[in-house]
């Protein structure tokens, strides 16, 4: 009761409706991406208490996902990446004049789906946190590592580029006082940069400010996307009873979509393209997929929200981000003085609950700010796009001081958008690196004290049972695609 | 892209080449006489790591440059041509942001941040008018939401405090 109570109040449900509309308003928008909603929310949820602020963070990353699907929809622009898949069947239907049912149908299934990952969440969560409480430094070691390497494969590039983005991640993250020593690396005596790089302005610059950048370069002709052909008709009833006959696809997608989320390195885009591959291949109507099936807006639809609930999983248990999002909320969570892990069931358990309530309420409000953001989006589209991308900037800019009121901040958001936008070019993609930068501090210290355990001996690195698990699954996270190449090609040319 | 990929090989070994060089005078720790891993343990781990991928790239681009192929990643890379009205819309946040600190120091955070905001959206092809609404819109919203709601002292400006004597 006590709980319900505490969300209810006005000091988290109001910032938590406004975080909602905001994800709204910024997912949206072709090329803003949910990340990035995250990203700017954060310098605003940071004055907030833990449990708005992270209600702020959830709300924002559920309806930004969602909205991502509106442009996805109409324009066959995907407002987020996790919206790519909801471009193929959404705007074949809207090409039909049936676009709005393909959107009330995405906005109930991304609601039902969220709610089944939530739930999935709650259920898994804290057994899986028992079992992680005989972790040791060791297996904090490779699980960190594991999940960098996740990133590394999973991210769209090849796997070389995911790898280095997320080792100079690492290597920026040893910036600062050594914890175990005291000595300050890399700090050129700079006081700003004692306490390491700063997460936020680093984050807002990587997702926020190489965006912008990105986008200018694309010249005047680029910056205002096209009118709408069709008006925004909504009806529930109807769409609600195709969800019925088609529960069985939402189910599937929900279960495939937590399950994605949950391997750490993947996330909602991963999820909403498996969603629809696995529904396409079990459908008996395969070949319509792509042409305006029902089918194919239900899957990705209900498997992106999904994924949300399932990449709390492993932040929560393991501190172990599943996604880009979850390691800004990692990084919040830490700015909370909160340790993500087995142990916050236990020592922040009201929170974690609070935590988990705030998600089934955001899926349940989503439905009606859904719908606002469905109608509104005609009228947000009209606002020119250089508009939207200096307000990101100042929004940038002011959001990387706000954090320790430091000018020195901004300069670091500059140089992390400068860095965000030179990778791109390069294809080097750019979640690895944030990861390595939250994980860093945990495998750096997980590995020097597990050294200083041992003498010196990396023996036990490989000989306790769950690290060798662990350590296994790193290789057949890098080994596994490559040899199974291998071994098709030579199966192949014998048979041929 | 194979030549973008050389490019970014050697960054890669400049980059370790510089932690070695700023990270060599990181002192030894050494408990009871145990020389045990130090400050200098992982950025110096990181830096091997780091020369590998470079020389892998590098090595492996001049490999493609012989072979005359492309690597498979160039499709993620943006395919637009850099153009002059690209390069300044870039430049122009740039240093928008670069000036955004002096200028809010001096004129306070409303007046400095209208005046970036409105030659960026002039700069980003916005009519003059418009820029100026919209950006007294946006400052006024930011400086509700944290200068007022979350009480971040936002800079009032050296003008403004010469005035207030």
């Amino acid at each position: 009761m006590d709980i319900i109570l505490s969300i209810l109040s006005p000091d988290v449900i109001f910032p938590v409706l406004f975080a909602m509309t905001f994800g709204i308003f910024v997912g949206g928008l072709p090329g803003l991406t949910a990340t990035m909603a995250v990203a700017l929310i954060i310098p605003i949820s940071y004055y907030m208490s833990p449990l708005a602020g992270l209600g702020m963070v959830l709300g924002v990353s559920f309806t930004s996902i969602f909205s991502g699907d509106i442009p996805a929809t109409f324009l066959r622009i995907p407002g987020t990446p996790a919206s790519g898949a909801a471009t193929l069947d959404g705007f074949e239907l809207a090409k039909k004049g049936k676009g709005s049912l393909a959107l009330t149908l995405d906005l109930f299934c991304s609601a039902i789906g969220g709610l089944i990952g939530i739930l999935l969440l709650i259920l898994i969560a804290p057994p899986l946190a028992n079992f992680a409480l005989q972790f040791t430094n060791f297996e904090y070691f490779w699980l960190g590592l594991f999940g960098l390497s996740m990133s590394a494969v999973l991210s769209k590039g090849n796997m070389m580029k995911g790898l280095t983005s997320a080792v100079l991640g690492l290597a920026i993250s040893t910036i600062g006082i050594d914890i175990t020593t005291g000595y300050p690396r890399f700090t050129f005596g700079n006081i700003e940069l004692m306490d390491g790089i700063g997460f936020i302005p680093a984050m807002i610059g990587l997702f926020g400010i190489s965006e912008v950048l990105k986008r200018v370069q694309q010249g005047a002709a680029k910056l205002q996307l096209p009118p709408i052909t069709e008006k925004v008709k909504i009806s529930p009833i109807e769409a609600l009873k195709i969800i019925w006959k088609e529960k069985m696809t939402l189910i599937k997608a929900a279960f495939v979509g937590t399950f994605i989320g949950a391997l750490p390195g993947a996330g909602a885009d991963i999820a909403a393209w498996v969603a629809y591959g696995v529904e396409k291949k079990t459908s008996k109507n395969s070949e319509d997929f792509g042409t305006g099936n029902i089918k194919g807006v239900i899957a990705p639809t209900s498997a992106n929200n999904a994924a949300l609930g399932g990449t709390w999983i492993p932040a929560l248990v393991f501190g172990v981000p599943g996604d880009t999002i979850t390691a800004i909320v990692l990084g919040a969570m830490l700015m909370y003085g909160l340790k993500p892990g087995p142990l916050i069931f236990t020592e922040s358990r009201e929170l974690v609950n609070g935590v988990f309530g705030i998600a089934v309420l955001a899926n349940i409000l989503m439905i009606p700010i859904g719908y606002l953001g469905i109608k509104a989006f005609a009228q947000v589209l009209k606002l020119k796009t250089s508009v939207v991308l200096t307000g990101v900037v100042l929004f940038s800019m002011i959001g990387s001081y706000a954090i320790r009121n430091s000018y020195f901040d901004i300069y670091v958001m500059l140089a992390f958008g400068f860095i965000g936008y030179i990778m791109e070019r390069l294809a080097v993609p750019l979640a690895p690196m944030i990861l390595g930068i939250i994980l860093g501090p945990m495998v750096e210290d997980n590995l020097r004290v597990g050294l200083i355990k041992t003498g010196g001996s990396m023996n036990q690195f490989f000989t306790r049972p769950i690290s060798l698990v662990l350590f296994l699954l790193i290789l057949l996270v890098f080994l596994g695609g490559p040899t199974v190449g291998l071994l098709k090609k030579a199966f192949k040319s014998k048979k041929s | 892209m194979n030549i973008k990929n050389i490019f970014f090989g050697i960054s890669l070994l400049v980059l370790s080449g510089l932690i070695f060089f700023f990270g060599s005078s990181f002192p030894n720790y050494v408990v009871r006489g145990n020389k045990l891993p130090g400050p200098k343990f992982f950025p110096f781990t990181m830096a091997v790591i780091i020369i590998i991928l470079g020389a892998y790239y590098i090595i492996k681009s001049l490999i493609m440059i012989k072979l005359k192929r492309i690597p498979k990643d160039a499709a993620l890379a943006p395919s637009d041509k850099i153009t002059l009205d690209g390069i300044k819309n870039v430049i122009a946040i740039i240093a928008g942001i670069i000036v955004f600190v002096p200028l809010i120091n001096l004129l306070g955070f409303i007046l400095g941040a209208t005046i970036i905001s409105t030659a960026l959206m002039i700069i980003l092809n916005v009519k003059v008018w418009r820029s100026l609404v919209y950006s007294v819109i946006l400052v006024v919203a930011i400086f509700l939401i944290f200068g007022m709601v979350f009480k971040i002292p936002l800079p009032e400006g050296i003008v403004v405090a010469m005035f207030q004597g």
